[in-house]
Order: structure tokens, then sequence, then C-alpha cells
């Protein structure tokens, strides 16, 4: 069709993009800090939130190497229920309004 | 420690007679007291709201942990077996400690709660490692031995268990 022109299909995150329409957002973010070990953090990642050890070690790496990494994007409650799971294991993690 | 069994519930680890009481050691006295940890770094509100919200819930969870790994440790079965080593066969006794997943996850929680008191007691060093030197009679001793025998319990759960 002349006049139209065809957009790049942009890579998002469906499940995280579903998530954030639904409901307007919080984050958690883990942080890094000099003491949890790199294969506590791992395992912690995927007991928590059920992940695979491929995507628990990338987010652990991006806390290592970056000094933080968002885990999760939700409402206000979940958001909150992983706050709390994640300190009970000790991990440094924090609520924070999206921007 | 080391893995004695799994099956598919839970798993069996061997505990020498000296970690057995070491461990009860660890877990019956009373934790170092924890810095109160921020819960949102941008928002006083939701640091309130949250922090309320938890006060109370941590510490009541890390008792229940520890006071159920205690109960876990004095139910432990004694064992006496015969195992190889390089030299030759050796008797070995201790104790086998069943784990269900549940359980295994408090006992990880429990000896990472002990690293972080003890990391804190000894002003957060960056990084944590034992500084050569220590002098012996340092008061922070005890402190730097409660990161490192935590730190080895840990390891060896994670790295038997969840080796591939």
């Amino acid at each position: 069709m002349p006049g139209t022109i065809e957009l790049p299909t942009p890579e998002v995150d469906v499940e995280q993009d579903t998530q954030k329409i639904r409901e307007p957002g919080y984050v958690v973010i883990v942080w890094d800090d000099p003491v949890n070990l790199m294969p506590y953090v791992t395992h912690v990642f995927q007991q928590v939130f059920g992940w695979g050890r491929e995507r628990a070690q990338r987010h652990m790496l991006e806390v290592h190497e970056q000094g933080r990494s968002v885990v999760v994007r939700d409402s206000f409650e979940k958001a909150e229920y992983y706050v709390h799971a994640l300190q009970k294991y000790s991990l440094t993690a924090t609520l924070e309004p999206e921007s | 420690m080391r893995l004695h069994q799994r099956d598919d519930e839970a798993t069996s680890w061997f505990l020498a007679s000296g970690e057995r009481n070491l461990l009860l050691t660890l877990f019956s006295r009373p934790t170092e007291p924890r810095r109160r940890v921020r819960l949102s770094r941008t928002s006083e509100a939701l640091e309130e709201q949250c922090h309320s919200d938890l006060a109370g819930e941590l510490e009541t969870h890390r008792a229940e942990v520890r006071s159920r790994l205690v109960m876990l440790l004095g139910v432990a079965s004694p064992i006496q077996m015969t195992i190889q080593t390089p030299t030759g066969p050796r008797d070995d006794s201790g104790w086998i400690l069943r784990l269900t997943p549940e359980d295994r996850e408090f006992l990880l929680q429990a000896l990472n709660e002990l690293r972080l008191g003890a990391w804190e007691q000894l002003g957060r060093p960056d990084p944590p490692e034992l500084p050569d030197n220590l002098a012996p009679t340092s008061p922070d001793i005890l402190h730097w031995w409660n990161l490192e025998i935590s730190s080895r319990f840990q390891g060896r759960l994670l790295s038997e268990e969840f080796a591939e």
C-alpha cells in the first residue's frame, strides 16, 4: 500500500508487557552486596521465581556486574510478596515504584 | 557433611558427630542483632508501608526456621559405616540428617543468616576475606569463624545437591 511504512517489530518480553498493561507497576530490585555468594543468589532466584538455572544466572550476573537487577515488575501486593521472600533468604532486595 | 542418599521426598546428609554438634550449637544460640534493612530506596512511603508489613514477620520466620533445624538435628539417626579413602577403608560414624526440599531451604536460609550476622558484626568488610594480620586474641575471631564455617556448609549443600 502506498504511503505506508512497515515498522520493525519491537522485541518485548510478552509476559512482562502484559503485566504492565494490567496493573501499574512496582519493581523488585536485587542489589549487589559483597557477602552473598554467587551460587547462593542463583539458587534463591530459582527457588523464589521458579526460573531455570540459565535465567537465574543471568540475573545473578547482572546484579554482580551492574550492581542491580530488576527481577519483578508487578502489582504492589505481588512485588511486596517477592521482596519478603527474598528477604527471608537475606538478599538485598527492595520494592520501588516503576518509573 | 556429604550427600548420603536421595529419594523422591528428601535428601539424606551424612554429618560427622562434630558437624552435628556444631550445627546444633550454631542454631541453638541467640543470633546477632541484624541491622534494619531498607525495603525501598526511592520512596519513604513505601519503606514505611513495607516495613510495617514485614516487621516481626522476618524475626518470627527466622526463629521458626532455627527451631525446626534444631529439632531435625535432634532426631537425626546415628549411623556407622565403612568408607573408602585413598589410604584404605575407614570406619566412619556420624548422623543422617534428612531434609525435605523445604527443610533444605530453611537450612540454607539459616546458614546465610549466620553469615550476614557475622559480616555485619565485622563492620561489613568488602571483600569479606579473613585479614592476614588477624591477631589470635582479636575479638573478631568468632565472627570470622562463623562467617567461614557457615559458608562451608552452605557451599557443600549447594554444590552437592545441585551438581549438574
